[in-house]
């Protein structure tokens, strides 16, 4: 099993939440973060006033797959979120040891 | 008073059948309570009639009979000086434990008649609930005694006592909200709810106050019928009154779904303004004496504007006003918001009798009256609030009756949609330096969300009536599309920025073609902020807010022209190779939106 974590552009989480979806992924962890690669932040001038927004809002979800949809889950997500500006995010997968549903203390693969 | 008969509907419960449960439920706790209490004194004395100097007590709501299917058992074993300690300890085992066995919420102490009466005088939980105390089992003859003398010193030392209460309601209202105007509101925590229908009791027995009892009896058990419903429905002990559960309650006693709702939320608002008459009258009390000068001469009646003074702490009409003024209720709203006192009940009842209907449109005067009142800011909402409950509010925004404590349909707000709006308004007026149109802006935040009290997207529906009601004001008609145009949009930026590329130049460029003008702008991004802030915390987070307002910067840029002087490797910036859009000529129709709500604000 693996940990699937994007941090894509926030308004491309609707496309992709809809194309994981059409995947077959059924849930997801989905946070509303910040922060900043390649873009960097910059200064926005709000009347009159300049603040910083170093800090990018980003959208960060999680999914845990089993190892054989994990290769088609980051095109998945990579397809939807792409827009080819700066800014669009990455994609990263770590391995899981192992899974419970506390509802039912199902593990592992059937526990996704 | 609702009649679910003559509305042609059958209750499931009837109040009526409710009551008996509730005395039932307390009838069969009583004949386990003696039926244990016997046993542990044979047990322990080994005989079977005993236990002299010894009682079970019922306090609280038990001891009034009332307990719902959840109610926790509050009892006391009462004893008095001549029973061992021990004795009484080892009787109470044995009566609690078998209790514990059946699952029943337990609240139970082990008190000698001195630390009662001690422990009541130390904590006003304690004295409250012995106020209702009922002998169970035992030697009755003991708990009268020490009921009048709690009763007694409840009496003698009301004045400290009351502030301690008042202290208690105040914080448990701030963690719970109001029953009539919190979204999801809890019938016994929340102001207005069961809590404060035993608070007014409290208040009542020391004789420093009275209320309408009646009318408070019947507010109290109204509550209990919608309480016991919920607990029979949801088979759970919890008060909360969600919206989910809702319609199963509604169908057990009866009402509709959205019926029901209205019913609790109007029981809860005249509860708390019953309250909030009594604790007016208790912290006059509390206050102490006036001053020998002030007392010499009679009611300092201070003159505030024609027809319109102060009293101490209230605005009240004064004997000369003109009732039939149709702008001294609006005279009076703004007395009492900028002297940052309460609006006398009284001189509220008295103008809403005999309030002459505005001209349309309003006069010059008038507008310039309500605008001030909207931007009067927190002051606002509990004027406001008097002024609804006595009706003269529909007699200036007749809309008004649609939306008055209607829940939101959203789990993410804080309010019904009638507070909500009002709370927007109070945001609204701490942003009033940032707009040129101050007075645009607080009509705007007030109206907002007035689409919601009839069918169709709340936006689009209340953009005409918000229009209609700012011209029905006396604001030009420029103005007042103005009005139109940001109930209309109020929902455009966080939708826009949460939802496409706002690098993509034309988003700028579409909202920009929207708003028109950078003072329409403003105006819109201070609604956006003041209706999150007013939703709730998260809907106005760090994250949502520099999405927000990276927007309205880049729209700002687009209407002063300066787009182009972005830096093009900026995240949010105007790429300077890419050619600016021409705005001016996607006009309506360019700029086709589906506008969701982010969170239905």
């Amino acid at each position: 099993m693996k940990l699937v974590t994007a941090v894509i552009k926030p308004h491309k989480w609707e496309e992709v939440r809809e194309a994981l979806a059409a995947a077959g992924v059924a849930g997801m962890t989905v946070t509303e973060a910040s922060g900043y690669g390649q873009q960097k932040g910059h200064t926005e001038v709000y009347r009159g006033a300049g603040y910083d927004v170093s800090l990018v809002p980003k959208i960060r979800l999680e999914v845990v797959v089993d190892d054989a949809d994990v290769e088609s889950v980051v095109s998945t997500i990579t397809t939807a979120a792409q827009t080819g500006k700066i800014g669009d995010g990455k994609v990263w997968v770590i391995p899981v040891d192992s899974v419970v549903r506390v509802r039912t203390g199902e593990t592992d693969e059937a526990a996704l | 008073m609702y009649d679910a008969a003559r509305a042609g509907k059958v209750a499931i419960v009837n109040p009526e059948e409710l009551a008996q449960r509730r005395r039932g439920r307390a009838g069969e706790m009583d004949g386990l309570l003696r039926d244990l209490f016997d046993e542990a004194i044979k047990g322990q004395l080994g005989i079977r009639h005993g236990g002299m100097g010894m009682a079970l007590v019922a306090v609280g709501g038990y001891g009034r009979q009332e307990l719902s299917p959840f109610s926790d058992l509050d009892v006391v074993l009462m004893h008095d000086s001549s029973v061992d300690p021990a004795l009484a300890d080892a009787v109470a085992q044995r009566v609690w434990y078998p209790l514990w066995d059946r699952k029943i919420n337990l609240d139970n102490s082990v008190r000698d008649t001195q630390q009662m009466i001690d422990a009541a005088a130390q904590d006003y939980r304690v004295a409250t609930g012995m106020l209702d105390a009922r002998p169970v089992a035992g030697d009755f003859n003991l708990v009268l005694p020490v009921r009048s003398l709690v009763l007694a010193a409840w009496r003698r030392n009301a004045k400290s006592r009351l502030a301690e209460v008042r202290q208690a309601r105040l914080e448990r209202i701030e963690r719970s909200g109001w029953l009539s105007h919190a979204a999801v509101p809890d019938l016994k925590e929340s102001g207005g709810g069961l809590r404060d229908g035993v608070t007014m009791r409290s208040l009542v027995a020391t004789w420093l106050v009275d209320i309408p009892h009646a009318e408070s009896e019947y507010l109290r058990t109204s509550l209990l019928d919608v309480r016991d419903a919920l607990h029979e429905v949801t088979g759970k002990r919890s008060d909360r009154f969600s919206p989910e559960v809702i319609p199963e309650v509604a169908r057990f006693l009866g009402y509709g779904a959205e019926e029901l709702d209205l019913h609790t939320r109007h029981l809860g608002w005249r509860s708390a303004h019953l309250n909030a008459l009594a604790w007016r009258k208790v912290d006059d009390i509390l206050a102490g004496p006036k001053p020998r000068t002030q007392r010499r001469s009679g009611p300092q009646l201070i003159p505030i504007s024609a027809g319109v003074a102060k009293l101490e702490d209230e605005i009240v009409l004064t004997a000369d006003a003109d009732v039939k003024d149709p702008e001294l209720a609006l005279r009076a709203a703004v007395g009492a918001v900028e002297e940052g006192v309460a609006l006398s009940t009284t001189s509220a009842r008295r103008i809403a009798g005999t309030l002459a209907l505005l001209p349309e449109p309003w006069p010059s005067s008038a507008r310039r009256l309500m605008v001030d009142f909207l931007a009067s800011g927190s002051a606002l909402v509990p004027v406001w609030d008097e002024l609804d409950y006595c009706g003269v509010v529909e007699r200036w925004l007749p809309e008004w009756s649609a939306i008055r404590l209607r829940g939101s349909s959203s789990p993410v707000h804080r309010f019904t949609v009638d507070r909500h709006m009002l709370e927007a308004c109070v945001e609204a007026s701490k942003r009033l330096r940032d707009v040129s149109r101050p007075d645009v802006l607080v009509v705007a935040a007030l109206l907002h969300d007035i689409g919601k009290g009839v069918e169709g997207d709340h936006s689009e529906v209340g953009a005409p009536m918000a229009e209609a009601i700012a011209l029905r004001w006396g604001f030009e008609p420029a103005d007042a599309a103005t009005v139109g145009l940001l109930v209309r949009w109020h929902l455009l930026l966080p939708t826009i920025a949460t939802r496409r590329d706002i690098e993509d130049p034309e988003t700028a460029a579409n909202v920009a073609a929207v708003v028109g003008d950078v003072d329409t702008l403003d105006m819109l991004a201070a609604i956006t902020e003041s209706d999150a802030r007013a939703t709730n915390a998260a809907a106005w987070s760090t994250w949502r807010a520099g999405l927000i307002l990276g927007l309205v910067a880049k729209v700002r840029a687009v209407l002063e022209g300066a787009a182009h002087e972005q830096d093009p490797l900026a995240y949010e910036g105007w790429p300077a190779h890419v050619e600016m859009p021409d705005y001016e000529s996607l006009g309506a129709d360019g700029f086709i939106l589906q506008v969701e709500t982010h969170h239905a604000g």
